[in-house]
């Protein structure tokens, strides 16, 4: 085991002491390794994507065009 | 120092390998980076679905999984907000992106410093000559010393 130092803000800390009966050790813990696993799945998703840079540069240009012309109906700049 | 991520920065994060996702999990815990982005941003990326997922060979729910992750840091600002700054980004920005100069001019006016989070150099290139300042996700973590 390790010990983890976090600094809280005051408002936090008393928020904290109204609910004496949590576990924060507990609640801390879970909240990292959920964080953890959470970016290792996405990462992982990722990791199986075949789309390129010049791939991310051509869609990227098709959805400034739709994002542009969806401004232009919406301000009536048609 | 506010960023606005254009839709191919966002669609970067897609990317095998690609740092773009690293530095939205960077910043999913160390919340220095401010994302701003137009209303409307999310949904043309969604309606452009079809293409992503035949690119990248990712399934519909994997494709919404992690874009919902990464939208979770970017603030997205309804259009009602900047419309009064759309006629000058039309006058002054290249034709497909005068919602990001639009409301890269709205946060100016409010008092924010401002860059346009993009790996289009050329629109990167025509940002800088109307004073509208941009940033490749390179440069950027290199400033960040990510790299």
């Amino acid at each position: 085991m390790v010990e983890l130092i976090i600094n809280l803000s005051e408002d936090l800390k008393e928020k904290m002491q109204e609910l004496p009966e949590v576990d924060w050790n507990m609640v801390v813990s879970a909240f990292i390794r959920e964080k953890i696993l959470e970016w290792a799945r996405l990462r992982s998703i990722a990791g199986r994507s075949e789309l390129t840079e010049e791939d991310a540069l051509e869609l990227g240009r098709l959805v400034n065009k739709g994002l542009a012309k969806k401004y232009k109906e919406s301000v009536s700049l048609k | 120092m506010i960023h606005i991520p254009d839709a191919n920065f966002i669609i970067s994060a897609l990317i095998k390998r690609g740092k773009v996702l690293e530095l939205f999990e960077w910043n999913d815990i160390k919340k220095e980076l401010t994302f701003v982005a137009p209303e409307y941003l999310s949904s043309q990326i969604k309606q452009n679905f079809p293409m992503i997922k035949a690119k990248s060979k990712l399934s519909e729910s994997e494709l919404i999984e992690l874009l919902n992750k990464i939208e979770l840091q970017i603030d997205f600002v309804p259009l009602s907000k900047f419309k009064s700054f759309i006629p000058k980004a039309l006058e002054i920005s290249p034709p497909d992106d005068f919602p990001y100069v639009a409301l890269a001019l709205f946060l100016e006016s409010e008092g924010h410093s401002v860059r346009v989070l993009s790996n289009d150099k050329p629109l990167l290139k025509s940002l800088s000559k109307i004073e509208i300042k941009g940033i490749t996700m390179h440069d950027l973590l290199r400033e960040l010393k990510l790299v």
